[in-house]
């Protein structure tokens, strides 16, 4: 088995971001310009005298996770580049164009990191996880998944960060405490991501011109070629609710993240 | 029932069994004059902390740089009928014991009662009752009518 031990420049992770491998996020605010019609008064007497269209600046928080966005925010991160991190009340602000995300460092057994990362040997193709920086069966077998804490990132598998409370389609917040203060609908969230059971459809390679998955040696065989996606799909209730994936290019050897 | 406890850098918040509390801030406009639309946050828990620093454990997070007011208001089902009780708080001067400290208590009318903040000819509407929400509507809708108030041309 080719069994890689987990460093930052495997992943592609700068030096100087290493540290946010320890953060969640805690929110995220976007700048939002628009246009407002806004009154135009006349100061001596107090009238309104017209209307005007003015492009006016305000911001939207969207709360500790917004799905399809966490993993540019991790690319960029990869790199360094477009953002400017500083420190904020213990934490950090990382700074972008169009807005800011609030991290701060993790609390005991709260996941702040999980990531996929794959070699090959030929046409056999290696699925390295590493969850909180330890290879994904050795990290379980030590750790009982239900006594971390889950705020679980939907597209977390290769990302830093970065947080992890759920804002749910209505809005609201799910933050993963314990079972008992869940919401239902999302305590099979942790059952279901079961990475180590080999029948557990949360994570699996299923786009694959020969999937065949070894569990044993955490390998599959391939054809010369063809183009491997792991997929991170979590189903609670039976229905899948997220995805993520990562891709690695078997010609050129290059490892793609979704962006 | 809600009840907080300034503790260190903690202040810890109590409510009734089956409450849920949202917290957030009073006047949603940060230290660069930009209206905010927040996402209150939530707590379904009848004992929790709330902070600002980021570096502590607690359960909430505070992320606004102002000190500006917050507040924690509570809701619930009696019978038919909803309920809310709310505190409001404030970071406490340097020097003190605590980092917060609570300013004002608000029972179930106060949450309730229409407030307005006027300026020129804009009328801004709210209620605390309405951060007790799991949607932002009203958040965008304040902050939206914020920005307006701010961007008021005078000639």
């Amino acid at each position: 088995m080719n069994k890689v031990e987990y460093s930052p420049d495997i992943l592609g992770i700068i030096p100087e971001n290493v540290f946010l491998e320890d953060c969640v996020m805690v929110s995220r605010m976007n700048y939002k310009p628009e246009i407002l019609t806004v009154p135009v008064i006349e100061s001596s007497s107090g009238r309104v005298v017209r209307t005007e269209k003015k492009q006016c600046l305000w911001m939207e928080q969207l709360g500790a996770q917004s799905l399809g966005t966490d993993l540019l925010l991790s690319g960029e991160l990869r790199s360094g580049v477009n953002c400017e991190i500083e420190p904020f009340n213990g934490g950090y602000k990382i700074k972008f164009p169009t807005g800011y995300y609030v991290v701060r460092p993790r609390k005991e057994k709260e996941f702040s990191s999980i990531h996929s990362y794959m070699t090959k040997d030929e046409t056999k193709v290696y699925n390295n996880i590493f969850i909180q920086k330890m290879f994904y069966s050795d990290f379980l077998l030590t750790n009982p998944l239900s006594q971390w804490r889950m705020p679980f990132s939907p597209e977390s598998m290769s990302s830093f960060a970065v947080s992890w409370q759920m804002i749910d389609a209505n809005g609201g917040k799910w933050e993963c405490v314990s079972p008992a203060l869940q919401k239902p609908a999302y305590t099979p969230r942790l059952k279901h991501f079961a990475i180590l059971d080999a029948s557990a459809s949360s994570v699996g390679i299923v786009q694959a011109n020969a999937p065949g998955y070894d569990v044993g040696s955490h390998s599959f065989q391939v054809t010369p070629g063809c183009k491997i996606r792991l997929v991170f799909i979590n189903s609670p209730l039976g229905a899948k609710e997220w995805e993520s994936w990562s891709e690695l290019d078997l010609d050129s050897g290059e490892i793609k993240f979704k962006l | 029932m809600i009840k907080a406890t300034p503790k260190g850098d903690l202040l810890e918040i109590e409510v009734s069994p089956g409450s849920t509390t949202y917290i957030g801030v009073v006047f949603p406009c940060g230290s660069d004059n930009i209206p905010f639309a927040q996402i209150p946050e939530s707590s379904v828990r009848s004992k929790f902390t709330v902070t600002d620093r980021l570096d502590i454990a607690a359960d909430e997070y505070l992320i606004h740089e102002e000190n500006q007011g917050f507040c924690a208001i509570a809701t619930w089902l009696e019978g038919a009928v909803r309920k809310y009780a709310g505190i409001v708080f404030s970071k406490a001067p340097q020097g003190s014991e605590n980092r917060f400290v609570v300013t004002e208590e608000l029972p179930h009318e106060a949450c309730v009662l229409w407030r307005q903040n006027k300026v020129g000819v804009t009328v801004d509407n709210w209620r605390f009752s309405d951060l007790a929400n799991v949607n932002k509507s009203e958040e965008i809708r304040r902050a939206r009518m914020i920005a307006v108030q701010k961007n008021t041309v005078y000639i």
